[in-house]
């Protein structure tokens, strides 16, 4: 056996994980192997280290104000279904009605609510998704399954401002269709922002911020 | 750091009962795993975030996520391997949050009995190194560092092999040593 193949050992040792032969053998390595003392010190002087910094942030965490903020948080997230729901009840028909023209308001509210109730199953199914993600798949590889998350994720916001730009462009050929002039503008004016803000908001925060994910990660490792 | 006795298969079946009757009842069950679970997923959140109010954070996220995963959560893991994944991802999120320049001060806090400033020195430095290594060798570190996990339980955490967990613990061991400047 070589210093590697002791080093892991000194590791099994250490976790309770040798068989008594082995730590023999190990044992007997050690004593004239000045390189893996070494390693066996330098792994007991770093895990000394580690658990005395876990302690300190253990001693010094106030329990109480954390749990009762875990409890308010999971409160809060049933509480902002409602909220967002009742918002949107309450926004967007007045909004609707007041942009379109006279004539084309019942299908504007139409299309409005129908738009509204895809987004709630759009917001339904990521929760899920978030639900499924949280823990990775049972069986795969964590870090593996966390690094192809932020990629997707990646792929998803690049993709995202596409799709943005095409549903733009279709809003924009519905609302300036031929004998409704005055919509056309605002209709135009309302896809050219979503375009917009949704480039910003992907180039300028979302991929910054998935890319900086990725490099905290570091590089990976088998 | 007190650890509770690990839940067998019987209490956590219990558990996860309670938590299917949704609502208050899934409330109480993420609090009883917060108050079984926080002292070791702290300390590993703390050593994956190096800093003591990310590891809060990512605490608090953890058990958020869990709270959320838990009507999904079909017994394919035990429940405790289950949540430290969650707790690991929350922790590199975290992390991974933080402006690239923010540096790694890891302001540890004085515990009631004060250990002598040497060691609390080695810690912050340690912490520091920890820093510099790459997630995989961060992960295993860490892992192995908390108290009452066997290496059964950190390889299926990873989802690696048993005997993958020994070669990158080994990797990570001799990362941290370069980082440290001491090989
Ligand atoms: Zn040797």
């Amino acid at each position: 056996m070589d210093c590697v193949a002791f080093e892991i050992a000194v590791e099994q040792r250490r976790h309770g994980a040798l068989g008594p032969e082995e730590t023999r053998a190990l044992e007997a390595h050690l004593a004239g192997c000045e390189r893996c003392r070494a390693y066996a010190g330098e792994a007991a002087r770093a895990d000394a280290a580690l658990a005395a910094s876990a302690e300190a942030a253990v001693g010094g965490a106030d329990w109480a104000r954390l749990e009762a903020s875990v409890r308010r948080q999971v409160r809060s997230g049933a509480r902002r279904v409602v909220f967002d729901l009742a918002t949107v009840a309450v926004a967007v028909p007045p909004a609707v009605l007041g942009l379109a023209p006279e004539g084309r308001r019942a299908g504007a509210l139409g299309a409005a609510l129908l738009a509204c109730a895809a987004a709630a199953l759009v917001r339904g199914g990521y929760h899920g998704f978030l639900a499924r993600r949280a823990r990775g798949l049972a069986g795969q590889e964590l870090l593996a399954f966390h690094r192809a998350a932020l990629r997707a994720d990646l792929r998803r916001a690049l993709a995202g401002r596409w799709l943005a730009l095409a549903g733009a462009l279709g809003f924009a050929a519905w609302a300036m269709a031929p004998g409704v002039a005055p919509l056309g503008r605002v209709a135009l004016a309302e896809a050219s922002l979503l375009v917009a803000g949704t480039w910003i908001y992907v180039l300028a925060v979302r991929v910054p911020r998935l890319r900086r994910q990725l490099a905290s990660l570091g590089e990976e490792r088998g | 750091m007190a650890r509770p006795p690990p839940l067998d298969a019987a209490a956590e079946e219990a558990l996860l009962l309670r938590a299917r009757q949704g609502g208050r009842a899934r409330e109480e069950v993420v609090v009883e795993l917060f108050r079984g679970h926080r002292a070791p997923l702290l300390g590993v959140c703390l050593h994956l975030t190096g800093d003591r109010a990310d590891a809060e954070d990512a605490l608090q996220e953890a058990f958020l996520s869990a709270h959320r995963a838990l009507p999904a959560f079909r017994g394919e893991a035990r429940l405790s391997t289950w949540l430290w994944r969650i707790a690991v991802r929350a922790a590199l999120e975290v992390r991974g949050r933080r402006r690239p320049a923010a540096p790694v001060d890891p302001e540890l806090p004085a515990p009631p009995a004060e250990p002598p400033l040497l060691a609390r020195d080695e810690a912050r430095r340690v912490l520091a190194a920890m820093d510099r290594l790459p997630a995989e060798h961060r992960v295993v570190l860490s892992l192995f560092a908390a108290e009452g996990l066997r290496h059964r339980e950190i390889a299926e955490i990873l989802g690696v092999a048993e005997g993958t967990v020994w070669s990158r613990l080994h990797e990570a061991r001799r990362r941290l040593a370069a980082a440290l400047g001491r090989r």
